[in-house]
């Protein structure tokens, strides 16, 4: 009766939860499409006009590609390491105020690299892309570290480069973003980005950051794999096994003669079979880039 | 009993000696040399005391009339009834030559490697209750003499046409197998028995009952023609091997011949003898429950293999010891994200699915013996006794059977058409999957590629083991086994779909799921024990107790 009602209710309750699941993910997804088409249209529609065409096409420029240095607000040149401090404001999520305090913060970390902090609520790529690139434009490939609060995506990411990204490695870039995304969340920006640079300089004077969560799943995933190899070894070590064929006739009385085996034609037979010619390429190829990486977090 | 001439009392065949010794005055004899007035009679059976259990059924037979306080089949305490019987002579005996203590050792040997075995089974006194037993066996001899003619064909290309050459080709060959065993005892199972061979046959010498004496012995209940087929496969395929690799042979593509005229077919041996004979066995068994585990240890070559259970509390135990220098190694270079971490919960979760499904396959397998032919053979010649009213057509029964099967068996050919038509049907259905994963993005199309390829991989690999009946098991059996993975894999689904931003969902999901993959994994230990344990055996002779 039990197994029936799970036959009758788990299973199609099952089925229709993830069916809503995934409508609901790709209804999400399609209204950003939508979104996305009728910003491309707006924007065709502005440029065909005529009027106005080159502020249309210089607000194309700044949300397809970071913007140049000349434009990025520097706040600070280390004057023992040259290193640069950039605040740059886009999405307007800062106070005069904030932005000093923040600026403050930012100045400890050109001890070890450049700092930068970027917003911007228009981007038509993809996080980690446009902070490889905005980074790339501002630093090449010297060291340093930024910290991107990418408002269209609704995603934090800090991308490092050089020596820091030796201690800012992707997976403490993740952790730092786990750690302070919820400050994004509930719109506290200035606290958000003020934590990342705390926990990104407390990295780079050698300290800990807290990071419970890889603790727990470390564990957690560190039992399963020891459970699994435990069976794998107790699999492989007690289980029954049968000798092979060749064993079981080395105790025999066995005895195998021939003579040289002798060949008499018989027949000749034409089957169609086409040869098709076929050609291949192969090249390689390289492109330059920086070896930097980072992570991020949604909010 | 045999009687020493000295002194009267019980002779047995003594190991070391490879004599008959009273332990009362320490006389030697030569075995041959006893003759008992009750074994002279009939030429094919000899005097016995047959022990029978009362609950599963199996009969020991046995040269010594004291009581037998256990049976060594179903692991029962009771009192064996006996009765004197007759046994079926066998043709040859292959005597002990390793002695309980060398058992022991050998034993010893192996449960050094089951660290996880219950500890009962490494105590001492349980150890001792290792028995001697004579289990029967069939010794095949088979025999090629004479021209063979088989078909050999080169090939070359020219022009859009494929020339092939075809050739008969002929030889002398002169091949002889003897030897070749299979048990003939149903209550002795197939992949026990497989396990401790092979027995070396030069030791093989004439049986007379005295070798019995300090034994004890199964009687045969399989007919020769079960194993008959295989033995004679065993002994084409090595003079397939040992010819096709001539250089003649080769140069004519003889193994690639796949018609009625191959080399194989061509080679395949008649069957000049099957003969009875009786190979010794130390036997243990161990019962825990409604189950039992057996220990065997090969009497003559000292081989041993046994169903190893595993200790839950020691594996346990033996996993979180080893979680810390893993735990430590993961911290040092792995640092999860919340998505990366539902996935792998849910990836684990699929595996233990997996492993369970598997498992369950096999436990079928296990439990209707389906593989066992002995036992099968054994069961329906019972089956047919009883419909009959005592008249066996078992061999008529059990030859249609085992045709049938042989015909459905698919070949090498079908399985690499259905590979390729599977994997088309895949590709056809892979590209919209993969569309429509792009179009959600991020972890939900990670998460769905992992389920096709499992999913790929649970249906091709059973094509390519030539697994038959692979959904054998019913949605009923299946479901609470494949509950629990699936349940952490449906949540980890969910999760990904409806992608919250607060990582406590996926940090919860993913404890939650990796829970569940643990709990599962206790599961795969229950079930692994059954795997290496046996249903209570029920032999259908004479003294069952149906309700044991």
């Amino acid at each position: 009766m039990r197994k029936n009602m799970i036959y009758k209710i788990a299973i199609p309750a099952a089925v229709t939860i993830i069916t809503l699941a995934g409508i609901f993910q790709v209804w999400n997804r399609f209204r950003r499409f939508q979104d996305d088409l009728l910003y491309d249209f707006t924007e065709y529609q502005t440029d065909s006009q005529g009027e106005g065409a080159e502020t249309a096409d210089d607000e194309v420029y700044m949300n397809h590609a970071p913007q140049s240095d000349s434009s990025g607000k520097e706040i600070y040149i280390n004057p023992k390491t040259s290193y640069r401090a950039l605040i740059e404001d886009d999405a307007l999520l800062l106070d005069e105020e904030e932005t000093l305090a923040l600026a403050a913060s930012m100045q400890e970390i050109t001890d070890y690299g450049n700092a930068a902090f970027k917003t911007i609520d228009n981007n038509h790529l993809d996080t980690e892309s446009y902070a490889r690139q905005y980074y790339q434009e501002q630093f090449g490939t010297a060291s340093g570290t930024l910290f991107l609060i990418d408002m269209d995506n609704r995603n934090i990411w800090i991308h490092s480069d050089g020596n820091l990204y030796k201690v800012i490695t992707k997976s403490y870039a993740n952790t730092i973003t786990d750690n302070v995304y919820r400050y994004a969340s509930n719109g506290d920006y200035y606290d958000c980005a003020l934590h990342t640079y705390e926990q990104i300089l407390a990295l780079l004077k050698g300290y800990k950051i807290a990071q419970p969560m890889k603790y727990i799943s470390n564990g957690l995933l560190a039992v399963i794999l020891a459970l699994l190899l435990n069976y794998g070894l107790v699999c492989f070590f007690t289980g029954i096994r049968k000798p092979g064929r060749r064993e079981l006739l080395r105790n025999g009385q066995n005895h195998f003669h021939y003579t040289q085996p002798r060949a008499f034609f018989v027949r000749e037979s034409r089957t169609y079979n086409p040869t098709s010619s076929s050609s291949s390429s192969s090249g390689s190829g390289s492109s330059g880039g920086s070896s930097g990486g980072g992570g991020g977090h949604s909010f | 009993m045999y009687e020493c001439p000295n002194c009267g009392s019980n002779l047995k065949f003594d190991i070391a000696a490879q004599q008959m010794l009273c332990s009362h005055c320490s006389t030697t004899l030569n075995p041959y040399s006893i003759q008992r007035d009750q074994d002279a009679g009939e030429d094919d059976a000899y005097d016995v005391t047959v022990f029978t259990c009362s609950q599963c059924g199996a009969e020991l037979l046995s040269e010594d009339t004291t009581a037998a306080t256990f049976c060594s089949f179903c692991g029962s305490t009771a009192i064996l009834n006996s009765r004197i019987g007759k046994g079926h002579r066998p043709v040859h005996i292959i005597p002990f030559s390793k002695t309980k203590e060398d058992c022991k050792a050998s034993y010893a040997r192996m449960m050094r490697r089951a660290v996880f075995a219950p500890k009962e089974l490494k105590d001492q006194a349980y150890i001792e209750k290792f028995r001697g037993i004579y289990m029967p066996y069939w010794v095949y001899s088979f025999e090629k003499k004479g021209e063979i003619t088989f078909r050999g064909s080169t090939s070359r290309q020219k022009g859009d046409y494929l020339i092939t050459r075809h050739y008969d080709i002929i030889s002398e060959v002169d091949a002889s197998y003897k030897g070749i065993s299979y048990d003939a005892a149903a209550a002795f199972s197939d992949d026990l028995s497989g396990a401790i061979a092979p027995y070396d046959m030069t030791a093989c010498k004439p049986f007379t009952p005295p070798f019995l004496s300090g034994f004890y012995a199964d009687s045969g209940d399989v007919d020769s023609f079960v194993y008959e087929q295989d033995a004679g496969s065993l002994a084409a395929d090595d003079a397939f091997r040992r010819m096709a690799d001539d250089s003649v042979c080769s140069r004519y593509h003889v193994k690639e011949q796949r018609n009625s005229y191959s080399l194989k077919n061509a080679l395949r041996p008649e069957c000049t003898a099957a003969e009875s004979a009786m190979f010794p066995v130390w036997f243990l068994s161990y019962r825990k429950g409604d189950r039992v585990a057996y220990a065997v240890v090969n009497g003559q070559t000292g081989k041993a293999a046994a169903d190893l259970p595993v200790d839950r509390k020691k594996y346990v135990i033996g996993s979180l010891l080893l979680a810390v220098p893993l735990f430590l190694i993961l911290n040092l270079r792995f640092t999860i994200t919340p998505g990366a971490a539902l996935i792998l919960s849910a990836l684990l979760a699929f595996v233990c699915a997996f492993v369970s499904f598997s498992q369950m396959r096999r436990i079928k397998e296990k439990e209707t013996r389906e593989n066992d032919k002995g036992y099968i053979f054994s069961k329906q010649k019972k089956e047919n006794e009883q419909r009959n009213n005592g008249v066996d057509d078992s061999w008529v029964n059990y030859a249609e059977t085992g045709q049938r099967k042989t015909a459905k068996k698919p070949d090498s050919t079908t399985i690499i058409i259905r590979i390729i038509i599977g994997t088309m049907l895949f590709s056809f259905v892979l590209p919209p999957i993969l569309t429509f994963t792009a179009f959600l993005g991020g972890n939900a199309a990670t998460l769905t590629t992992i389920v096709i390829v499992f999913t790929a991989f649970v249906f091709l690999v059973p094509l390519y083991r030539r697994q038959k009946n692979v959904w054998k098991i019913s949605v009923k059996e299946l479901f609470p086994v494949l509950a629990k993975p699936f349940a952490a894999i449906l949540l980890a689904i969910v999760i990904i779909l409806w992608n919250p931003v607060s990582d406590l969902y996926y940090y919860g999901g993913s404890i939650i799921s990796m829970g569940t993959v643990i709990w599962t994994l206790m599961d795969i230990i229950g079930r692994y024990n059954m795997l290496t344990t046996r249903k209570l055996p029920q032999f259908n002779r004479r003294g069952g107790d149906e309700n044991a």
